[in-house]
């Protein structure tokens, strides 16, 4: 497709040729090409008045060098029209839509293509090596500090600010560990870039992901949740359940990635339009669970401390299933028993469990918006139970049950 | 809007950066950018005009992206004097798949010499079909300034084409090769 004919309509449109500061006392063009090139261009596009297309041949026909570059003009423009425009990618409308469906989840901008960007890859590798360096060495201090000061005392404070840097934790933390806090503040920091940056390169990506799980573990054994992906995804792999699962940062606004640490759990509180606000978006991410996995959340009255939801889950989708939840924008925690005094509600759960529906998910063929279909099937019956009353065994696939809470 | 704009939008990119890869993730920035401010859009521009503006901005980002960081362009201020941003990002890419790209390559180089603000009125005008006014309201400079950079672009194009072997038949004055890297500069007179 030529776009020299779209090119000539819309300038036909326009209309031309002042020659008012351009003539001299003889009614001829003054100077040269350069004094009036925009006279030249419409000239050029045929749009000039007629009186101001003669002074422009008049000229041309005594000056050969202003004709000479004229002509220039038309063969360059006509060489630039006759290229042909190039078709986009066609993931790009995807792509697009992604962006704006998920606007919590990091534009792919940086990592789309980077198997096909050495040079600036590079570049935009390098601005991470600090934070590596910066992770590396709160890492290698901690181990040499503990071999060198061989005393149980400290080494037990040393792992304490390992955990604090991990999680992020805030007031609570800070206190139980005066002697390491420094330690505790620069692995908070460090670890915090570190999360922020796995989607940027391949190489700083592992070494951050890598860090940040080592510690979130040490985390993990501190608190009996866990909040790292790869741990959760074992866990609901292996467990006989029930699994809750708190989705938190329902109302927060930047990406969630479960291979970083959590984000603080400090919580204000906040007068009544906070509140609102904050419990329209609660429900904003319980429709977008809903419209995502088909799930419906249960009744008001079975509800954990927010919108919930319940199903006994394919266990070889829990890795799926946790990407999911990163995507809009929430962190995951994982606990084995019912939020603090909800063990009543989390009871009446449990006992309606042969009406809770199967979840699992497909891969969908690409391009699509989704990487993952996912599903609902019925309620499995009740003599395909296996001897643990919170999983099922169906065409061999096991499921678990899980519960998920969104909360803010 | 996707399915209009689509084409334009992303030649604009692919043309002005030179590169497929950048292309395609700056219409995408565009384009969601665009989508989240719909509500900014006031209606003062032609909408096309608006999202346009939108592209160019993030080319223009893009650009500043990859320029050489200081310690590489100290080191390149000494291997070439006349270095714009133009001439490093024709050399940063210069891998790109013609079949892909669509230019030839004596073409692309040329239009990546161009100092940015030439190059840009030169794709919106002559590679995509804009009028000058528009093109004007898209950079948002006086039409007058879009047509004399054009001029001067063209000409600029003429000399980097002839000196990569490429004929044009009839262009007889080679000056003007220096004006467009610096838009202070005046062509010689005709």
């Amino acid at each position: 497709m030529s776009n020299s004919d779209d090119t000539q309509n819309m300038r036909e449109s326009m209309g031309r040729g002042d020659l008012e500061g351009h003539i001299d006392d003889w009614g001829n063009l003054e100077g040269h090409v350069d004094d009036w090139s925009d006279i030249a261009l419409d000239y050029i596009d045929g749009v000039l008045l007629p009186e101001t297309s003669l002074a422009v041949e008049e000229h041309l026909k005594a000056c050969p060098s202003c004709a000479g570059r004229l002509k220039t003009q038309r063969e360059v423009e006509d060489l630039l029209q006759e290229v042909e425009f190039v078709e986009p990618p066609s993931d790009l409308s995807d792509r697009i839509r992604e962006g704006i469906l998920f606007p919590t989840r990091p534009l792919p901008v940086l990592s789309g293509h980077a198997a096909h960007r050495s040079l600036s890859w590079g570049r935009r590798l390098r601005p991470w090596i600090p934070v590596t360096v910066a992770v590396a060495a709160v890492l290698i201090g901690v181990v040499a500090i503990g071999l060198i000061r061989n005393q149980p005392g400290y080494f037990s404070a040393v792992a304490t600010s390992t955990t604090a840097a991990a999680t992020r934790f805030s007031a609570e933390d800070k206190g139980s560990a005066p002697s390491a806090s420094g330690i505790g503040a620069l692995g908070a920091t460090s670890t915090t870039a570190a999360g922020s940056v796995t989607s940027a390169g391949p190489t700083p990506t592992t070494v951050a992901s890598a860090s940040s799980v080592t510690m979130v573990t040490a985390s993990t054994l501190a608190r009996g949740s866990v909040h790292d992906k790869a741990a959760i995804v074992s866990t609901l792999q292996s467990t006989n359940g029930p699994a809750y699962l708190a989705l938190s940062g329902a109302a927060g606004a930047g990406p969630v990635d479960n291979n970083a640490p959590p984000p603080p759990t400090t919580s204000t509180s906040t007068g009544t339009p906070s509140d609102q606000a904050a419990s329209q978006q609660l429900e904003d991410k319980a429709a977008l669970i809903t419209g995502l996995t088909s799930l419906e959340p249960l009744p008001g009255a079975l509800s954990l401390g927010g919108p919930t939801f319940a199903a006994f889950l394919r266990q070889k989708d829990a890795g799926a299933l946790i990407d999911l939840l990163n995507s809009m924008g929430m962190s995951v925690t994982l606990e084995l028993t019912p939020p603090d005094g909800m063990g009543d509600t989390a009871a009446q759960i449990l006992d309606r469990r042969p009406e809770l529906p199967n979840l699992a998910s497909e891969l969908t063929p690409q391009p699509a918006l989704n990487r993952n279909t996912w599903t609902t099937s019925a309620p499995a019956p009740v003599e395909q139970s296996s001897g643990a009353a919170t999983t099922l065994t169906d065409d061999r696939e096991k499921y678990v049950l899980v519960v998920l809470v969104v909360t803010p | 809007m996707y399915r209009r704009h689509e084409h334009r939008a992303y030649n604009l990119a692919l043309r002005t950066l030179g590169n497929p890869w950048d292309a395609a993730d700056v219409t995408q920035e565009a384009f969601i950018k665009a989508f989240r401010n719909l509500a900014g859009f006031k209606g003062e521009a032609l909408f096309g005009t608006w999202l346009h503006r939108i592209v160019v901005n993030a080319s223009y980002d893009q650009l500043r992206k990859q320029r050489p960081e200081p310690m590489e362009s100290e080191i390149l201020g000494e291997l070439s004097s006349t270095s714009g941003a133009g001439a490093s990002v024709g050399s940063a890419r210069a891998g790109t798949d013609p079949a892909v790209d669509g230019l030839s390559e004596p073409l692309r180089k040329a239009l990546m010499s161009l100092n940015e603000g030439f190059r840009f009125a030169v794709v919106l005008c002559d590679l995509l079909g804009f009028p000058y006014s528009e093109a004007a309201e898209i950079l948002e400079v006086q039409e007058g300034t879009i047509k004399s950079r054009i001029f001067r672009a063209r000409e600029a194009l003429a000399v980097a084409l002839r000196e990569a072997g490429y004929e044009l038949p009839g262009s007889r004055n080679p000056g003007a090769e220096a004006s467009v890297t610096d838009e202070g500069a005046t062509g010689e007179q005709g």
